[in-house]
């Protein structure tokens, strides 16, 4: 057995639905939100997604990942034209998702049987996707796809439908693994491949590489020449490093056969071993680690006010004499005195603080969008430079797909970037606002210890679109029962906001980024153009084209930019309006607590202390959790 | 007279010997499922580790421990991990019958010679984590626990890297040093095999055994989906609705087409 250093997320999540069972129970809390990512994260999903010229093998290198034979259409007149998405299921299913006008309608689907499959998913059965297919969704019962793992497998990048490269472009920002698809027996990448790949690693560096049909070569010597030549294309023309490019040879056939046979040495030769390694020991335990830091994150913020209300009650159970609990209610009072008096005089003023310093983020982030993507910005001009070098009229034309492909995918990049900047600004004030807080909290009781929250934040590139940010929003906090209170609130708040408001700042990428990406390559159209045009006027047709394309995304990017921080501003306020309420409310049941304990009969009081014990067993267990996770994870 | 919690002479029968280095993990499947398949049906070592390579469980390193009971999922015996377990969460999954896997440093259960003996001294002597400076290294099947004499307990194995692995006999305080090393992890099956028949062996009170500390385990064990008779509600209680489990991935469908739709 492998030694001991893996993430087990099913672990964690377990963890994290016993916090939200504690949470219930001390808290009277429930977090559907948490539950929900509790189970998300114990599923771990991991997109892989698959790129490729079309006939390259990509449908039957799927069947044979998957170890499902025939789970994907593969013959020779067939064409992929839609994309699939392939996931775990207990037994094959195949549901066709119609697109849908409207942002909020009701999701259309049809299930269909296998047989209806090319009528829906092929060029030949879809001509021009007349159908309105958005995609197809795949179940299969393979082991593979139950570790979280879902496939999408796209139509091919090059050949006759440019609408298929644009499908294709759209998902490249959110996988987690690209896993791009050439062949053993046609050419060698060609130049639309090479395009298309200098593009794409723009936007991720988590490209690999597959050559299918390796029995199809003449020999190993042959298949192993054209790994070699492929690497040196990647390498002189797509930008490449050699020696960090991932490839793999493939036999779709050899492993159907091995796993018709379950033969170890057929299994062996097919190549798929060294792939199915890949994919299991670097690159998903990548996406583990990811998910684990979110799923830690989420639940240290809710550990900290479960421990501080254990304690306290762990403090009543323990006050026997009248004096003990006398003391304990005129705490109370002052407790609660003091929360009041906050929240009259200083909420308001740091709210508007923090309002302000939003504004600002805002104001510069959206300058910088305007900038790069606004009608003769800066993006603009690069491509207008590019198309003065062009000679004449037919060369501007006949590259124009390239000129848009480079005006898209330099968007795209420019895009992101702001979107991982936006991030980190908006944390910045978060923090500035939680150190604030504490600050607060301390000064207003001395007999407080001094609460220390402290949050860096680390940007992780723009590769997820989940919330992968690996951050320690609290360090140890030394809560008493009453400085707990307020080091609850803060805990509260920032764990409310920074789990509500924090997929917003995690998805403004995927949302803003890949709003505006997504228009850029969905809008694609070709230009026409008259014969014998002179240069000027290509120039000045193109120059309107780009012009407006970019004008299509500066808008997209400016909405969803103002609708996130819309919502940043309005959940703050909210969680922090909650946060006061609800320890508000918490001190009046304490006091209830108090008044009840008084009265209650031997009997009642040891089945309290009975289920305080468990509690803290449990609680202590999910600490032991957390710590264990922490060791593998640093 | 022999005295067992579990049923470690039934399953001393369904020992096997790995014949890889690294895939002990595997074998010690491979005998849980062939408990639970008709004997036309059973599973060649071959075969086991055929599907735990073509689908990355086995690598040259071994199986990690989340893919331990991959295997079984295959086979459709439905299962739970569980971590920082205890000996009273081992016995009572043996006495319901489950068929047990752990992980465990094989170093503390093999004599490995002056060298290996030192090095676990070491490690005890000062202290340090055994998880995470001894990590587990090797599984076994843990099929009973021999009460015969109460003073000196003994945990009863199949053990797939030991020659004479079947039904050996460790010391309870040797074992829980070796299982240390995995953090008291073990997979365990949610039931027992269909021929099973409930024995007469072990007529233990199971309730001096699962005292308040038990019972929040048994907690955890029921959040990992294993069916407890025993109520934790009148233990913890805990309100209905919060953390409950649903059937397969706990996504509804209506989860997975919003997921499919942004995917």
């Amino acid at each position: 057995m492998k030694e001991m250093d893996t993430i087990n997320l099913k672990s964690l999540a377990t963890a994290m639905t016993q916090t939200a069972m504690l949470e219930h129970q001390l808290l009277g809390r429930e977090d559907t939100n948490f539950i929900g990512q509790s189970k998300h994260i114990g599923l771990g999903l991991f997109r892989l997604v698959i790129m490729g010229e079309i006939k390259k093998g990509k449908s039957s290198f799927i069947n044979s990942l998957l170890g499902e034979a025939d789970l994907l259409p593969v013959h020779d007149n067939v064409t992929t034209s839609t994309i699939y998405k392939i996931r775990y299921g207990t037994e094959r299913k195949y549901t066709v998702y119609f697109k849908n006008e409207l942002e909020n309608a009701k999701l259309r689907k049809k299930e269909i049987p296998l047989s209806e499959l090319t009528d829906y998913g092929t060029e030949a059965g879809n001509p021009r996707n007349n159908k309105q297919v958005d995609f197809i969704a795949v179940e299969a019962p393979s082991p593979l796809l139950r570790s979280g793992l879902v496939i999408v497998d796209t139509p091919g990048v090059g050949g006759l439908y440019k609408e298929h490269r644009d499908i294709t472009w759209k998902h490249a920002p959110k996988a987690d693994g690209i896993f791009f698809v050439t062949d053993s027996v046609e050419s060698p990448i060609g130049g639309d491949e090479v395009e298309f790949l200098k593009e794409l690693i723009k936007i991720t560096s988590l490209v690999y590489f597959v050559q299918t049909k390796g029995d199809q070569a003449d020999s190993s010597e042959a298949r192993k020449k054209r790994m070699l030549n492929n690497i040196d294309i990647l390498g002189s023309k797509a930008g490449l490093s050699p020696k960090k490019i991932s490839y793999f040879i493939v036999s779709s056939e050899l492993k159907k056969q091995a796993d018709s046979s379950q033969d170890l040495e057929d299994l062996h030769d097919s190549g798929y071993l060294p792939v199915i390694d890949f994919l299991v020991d670097e690159l998903k335990v990548r996406k583990n680690r990811n998910l684990a830091l979110l799923g830690m994150e989420r639940t240290r913020a809710k550990v900290h006010a479960i421990e501080d209300e254990l304690l306290y009650r762990e403090k009543v159970a323990s006050a026997n004499t009248k004096g003990e609990q006398d003391k304990i209610r005129t705490d109370l009072d002052q407790a609660d005195n003091e929360l009041q008096d906050w929240n009259t005089n200083r909420r308001a003023e740091l709210l508007k603080d923090f309002s302000l310093q939003l504004h600002g983020v805002q104001t510069e982030i959206s300058s910088s969008v305007n900038l790069e993507l606004r009608p003769m910005g800066n993006i603009a001009n690069t491509i207008k430079e590019k198309m003065e070098m062009l000679t004449t009229a037919d060369d501007i034309y006949s590259r124009q797909r390239q000129l848009l492909n480079k005006m898209r995918s330099t968007a795209s990049e420019k895009i992101s970037k702001i979107g991982v900047r936006l991030e980190t600004e908006v944390f910045s004030i978060m923090n500035q606002l939680s150190e604030r807080m504490s600050q607060e909290s301390s000064l207003s009781n001395p007999s407080i210890p001094r609460l220390d929250f402290s949050a860096k934040f680390e940007s992780n590139g723009i590769s997820t679109t989940e919330l992968c940010n690996p951050t320690e929003f609290f360090t140890e906090a030394r809560a008493t029962i009453y400085g707990g209170l307020f080091g609850v609130t803060a805990a509260t708040v920032f764990g409310g906001v920074i789990g509500s408001v924090v997929p917003i700042a995690g998805t403004m990428i995927g949302s803003m980024a890949g709003m505006a990406i997504a228009a850029a390559w969905g809008g694609y159209k070709g230009y026409e153009h008259q014969a014998s045009m002179d240069k000027q006027k290509a120039v000045a047709e193109m120059w309107g084209v780009i012009n407006q394309e970019l004008g299509n995304m500066q808008i997209i990017a400016q909405g969803e930019l103002s609708k996130a921080f819309q919502r940043i501003q309005t959940e703050t306020n909210d969680q922090f309006r909650n946060a006061i309420a609800e320890t508000s409310k918490r001190i009046v049941q304490r006091k209830e607590g108090l008044v009840k304990k008084a009265s209650e009969s031997a009997g009642e009081q040891k089945k309290h202390a009975e289920a305080l014990k468990l509690a803290r067993t449990s609680f202590d267990q999910i600490r032991k959790q957390l710590k264990a996770m922490d060791l593998v994870l640093n | 007279m022999e005295h067992y919690i579990g049923y470690p002479i039934e399953q001393s029968d369904h020992w096997q010997l790995q014949t890889l280095p690294n895939n002990c993990a595997v074998v010690a499947q491979q005998s849980i499922i062939n408990q639970y398949l008709d004997p036309d049906d059973r599973i060649s070592e071959a075969e086991a580790v055929y599907q735990a390579m073509s689908h990355g469980w086995l690598t040259a390193g071994g199986t990690s421990p989340e893919h331990a009971g991959a295997l079984l999922d295959v086979y459709g015996i439905p299962h739970h991990q569980v971590d920082g377990a205890s000996v009273e969460q081992l016995a009572y999954e043996l006495s319901q019958g489950h068929r047990v896997i752990v992980g465990v440093r094989s170093e503390e259960l093999w004599d490995q010679g002056p060298l290996g003996d030192f090095y676990n001294w070491v490690i005890d002597v000062f202290g340090l984590d055994k998880a995470e400076f001894n990590p587990a290294n090797h599984a076994v099947s843990v099929t009973g626990i021999d009460m015969s004499d109460p003073n000196n307990p003994q945990v009863v194995i199949n053990d797939p890297g030991d020659p004479n692995g079947a039904g050996k006999l460790y010391p309870l305080d040797q074992f829980m040093d070796a299982w240390q090393n995995s953090d008291f992890h073990y997979i365990a099956t949610n039931e027992a095999p269909p021929d099973f028949k409930e024995g007469s062996y072990a007529d233990l009170d199971w309730s001096s055994i699962l005292g308040p500390m038990a019972a929040a385990s048994v907690l955890a064990m029921q959040m990992a989906g294993v069916p407890i008779p025993i109520d934790p509600v009148s233990a913890f209680a805990i309100g209905s609705g919060v953390g409950g489990f649903i059937e397969g991935d706990g996504l509804t469908q209506e989860t997975w087409d919003a997921i499919l739709a942004n995917i």
